[in-house]
């Protein structure tokens, strides 16, 4: 496959995880795996790809992560 | 040197579109920055904290006329610190990374903001990293996170900057951080391997 193929592939693929990550977002945690395992169908890579985003953004948001910015002080 | 005008013109024409103006203004900011980094070091032995986005403000006193300004230019203004702070914080990152291994570094001045991102477990040159990855995928979100991180801009001043809506500013948001999380931690994983 030539790169420009790939490079068109990637951002289509892109675009479909960002679309279902938030997707998944806007259900009650209880719900989303379900949810999840019905939008990807046998797609086992984007629902492995989209999970571990799920779950590092309920972490991220649990830490605070990049929730500040270099301004505070001590 | 260039006067408090001149700066200022280039800042409007690069906001209209002219690309060299943005090259004339970058060595003019980040030397700027370099010097209030140094100055803030006097400060800090007298008790004062260091903060990032301040130096980024004060630049910003220092180097534009406010009179010949529109609010866009001020946040596109931010838009080149926020790639110039990050540039500046990550180097001062490895040379203290280099100092600590025995490398004999320059004295490190920016000591306590560093400090405060690793208090927030966030590793700089990781940080840094995992930006320009996810830029070769994702060019808007890497920026959206280098000017909130890095310049401080808000949700609204940012997406101004990246001409998206609030929304789309704050999705993007959400997708970025939790894509930098998973890497960053993915790379935390790889190094206890």
């Amino acid at each position: 496959m030539r790169s420009k193929d790939l490079q068109i592939n990637r951002k289509i693929y892109w675009q479909k995880l960002e679309s279902i990550f938030h997707d998944v977002l806007s259900y009650p945690t209880e719900h989303r795996q379900a949810y999840l395992i019905k939008v990807c169908e046998d797609n086992y890579i984007l629902f492995k790809d989209v999970e571990s985003l799920v779950v590092a953004y309920d972490k991220a948001t649990g830490e605070g992560f990049l929730d500040f910015t270099l301004k505070e002080k001590h | 040197m260039s006067t408090q005008k001149e700066i200022t013109q280039l800042l409007v024409a690069w906001n209209n579109g002219s690309h060299s103006a943005l090259e004339e203004l970058m060595p003019i900011v980040y030397n700027e920055l370099h010097k209030l980094a140094k100055n803030f070091l006097k400060y800090e032995r007298q008790g004062h904290t260091i903060e990032a986005t301040a130096l980024v403000n004060e630049a910003y006193l220092r180097l534009i006329d406010q009179c010949q300004v529109q609010w866009q230019n001020r946040i596109h203004f931010f838009c080149i610190a926020a790639r110039i702070m990050r540039r500046i914080l990550v180097q001062y990152a490895r040379d203290r990374r280099a100092e600590k291994r025995g490398g004999g570094a320059e004295k490190v001045s920016l000591e306590k903001v560093i400090l405060l991102a690793e208090e927030r477990n966030v590793d700089l040159i990781a940080l840094d990293n995992a930006l320009e990855l996810l830029a070769q995928t994702d060019q808007r979100k890497s920026q959206l996170v280098e000017l909130r991180f890095f310049s401080g801009l808000t949700f609204e001043e940012a997406a101004e900057v990246l001409n998206i809506s609030l929304i789309t500013a704050k999705r993007d948001w959400a997708l970025a951080k939790a894509w930098l999380h998973r890497e960053l931690k993915k790379e935390v994983c790889n190094l206890e391997e």
